[in-house]
């Protein structure tokens, strides 16, 4: 924008303003009102609300890549990309991920956001939970195996009646796997999920040379 | 070319002079025109017959452009106001002169407001649209194409949405202001909003980068736009929204650990 010319100083009339014809400043119209909004629109409204409530903006953080499908992916590569406490479960991962059809690399980087990249955590080293599941009233879920816990997390991400059916995009799995403002996240840490896990999973492909 | 025929410009190249530059006549009829929020002025081109003046309007945490045209000496209407050149009215078809060349002097010679685009521009005196697609995008994939009010309420109208009444619209419902103005004023900048799991509406706010806040209730924001525009209401419906799955209860989401 190039400098200002002037600054006019608008006198300080109140806001509302009365009187005003507002016939001449756009076309009305109305959106389709065919139906009553469904569960999953006001779902989605939700996350819109929540979104818009927490001060989250994402476009630009990679929130818009989607993790749905399963890429083929070289085992050594994809493993040579995840963290050293990570490295042993790339066959997991990628298993999962075929099993599940979702990109072995969102599976991974959930893992990185949850349990760190410089080591594992205290629930995936002493409860083999890899992927942050926990109730809302408890601490994280006992797994019998990490493997387990990779598979799990992977069978509700795809469950096509399952809270993740509308989710395609990083953004909207976000709102849906780790909402800001949930109630058992006092500390507020779902709120950098997000942009968390997008930019694990964008480090993991470029690593992985695109495969996952 | 039409900024070729500029005749005044900015402060940061003609610092003082720009104060006898401008007509008091024009002062005396924004003043009046805009009764609310800080005047810029940025200066003023000519086509024949008339000279158009271009301003920036800043009202609480709103931006947006005003054009006005001088038709001779002392007869001045308003030619459009929003928060954005590229939803103004097109006078002259697709690729009105006019706004395209007021855009360009404010924005510098690249600009086209009426550049074909899918998405709001992020460059712009105030990317409303840009701003929203920050949140719409990414959940419902769903993109504004403008950041004027009266483009974003197009789109709204030609989405995939249902009108909501405003003031019982459900959380995530997104609400629009649009800018309202008359040929003799006033002109009043609208906005968009999005009502939060609060029943408070959230918002950019530009007096602050765009940061999103808690603007105010529903109630209190109804209460003061109702009067000067004709709010809309929008709820995006699902992306997959092939079922209705009014019986389907979500889990519990897993903690962040």
């Amino acid at each position: 924008m190039r400098g200002a010319n002037q600054v006019l100083s608008a006198s300080l009339l109140a806001f509302v303003l009365s009187g005003c014809d507002n016939s001449d400043t756009y076309v009305g119209g109305s959106g389709n009102e065919d139906s009553s909004p469904s569960a999953n629109d006001l779902a989605q409204g939700n996350q819109l609300a929540n979104a818009a409530a927490g001060g989250q903006s994402g476009g630009r953080a990679g929130l818009d890549q989607s993790w749905r499908g399963y890429l083929a992916t070289d085992l050594a590569s994809f493993q040579a990309a995840l963290p050293t406490y990570m490295q042993p479960y790339a066959q997991t991962y990628v298993d999962a991920g075929q099993k599940y059809n979702i990109d072995p690399a969102l599976l991974a980087a959930i893992t990185e956001e949850e349990s760190g990249t410089s080591g594992p955590s205290y629930a995936f080293s002493n409860r083999n939970n890899a992927m942050g599941i926990s109730p809302n009233d408890g601490g994280p879920r006992n797994f019998n195996s990490i493997d387990d816990s990779i598979n799990y997390a992977a069978r509700i991400l795809s469950n096509p009646d399952g809270a993740y059916a509308n989710d395609y995009t990083i953004g909207q799995l976000w709102y849906t796997y780790s909402p800001p403002g949930a109630n058992n996240d006092p500390n507020d840490t779902n709120k950098g999920w997000g942009p968390a896990v997008a930019t694990f999973y964008s480090n993991l492909k470029t690593k992985a040379g695109g495969g996952g | 070319m039409l900024y070729e025929l500029l005749i005044f410009f900015a402060t940061c190249w003609f610092g003082s002079l720009v104060h006898a530059d401008i007509p008091a006549a024009l002062a005396t009829f924004v003043q009046h025109a805009v009764p609310y929020g800080e005047i810029r002025y940025w200066g003023a081109f000519a086509r024949a017959p008339s000279i158009y003046h271009v301003f920036t309007l800043e009202q609480a945490e709103r931006k947006g452009v005003l054009l006005v045209r001088q038709s001779d000496q002392n007869q001045f209407v308003v030619v459009g106001a929003d928060t954005s050149f590229d939803s103004f009215p097109r006078e002259a078809g697709d690729s009105d002169p006019i706004v395209k060349a007021a855009a360009r002097l404010l924005n510098g010679e690249s600009d086209d407001p009426f550049a074909a685009r899918a998405i709001a521009s992020a460059n712009d005196v105030c990317p409303l649209g840009a701003s929203l697609n920050d949140l719409l995008l990414p959940i419902a994939g769903f993109a504004l194409s403008s950041n004027g009010t009266l483009g974003i309420l197009r789109d709204l109208q030609h989405a995939n949405a249902y009108s909501v009444e405003p003031e019982q619209a459900s959380p995530g419902s997104i609400l629009v202001c649009p800018s309202h103005f008359s040929v003799q004023g006033p002109v009043t900048i609208g906005f968009a909003v999005v009502v939060g799991p609060d029943r408070c509406v959230y918002g950019p706010d530009y007096r602050q980068g765009g940061a999103w806040h808690r603007l105010a209730t529903l109630r209190e924001w109804l209460q003061a736009n109702q009067s000067v525009s004709n709010v809309r209401g929008f709820l995006l419906r699902a992306t997959a929204n092939d079922r209705d799955r009014s019986a389907w209860r979500k889990p519990l989401p897993p903690q962040h650990l």
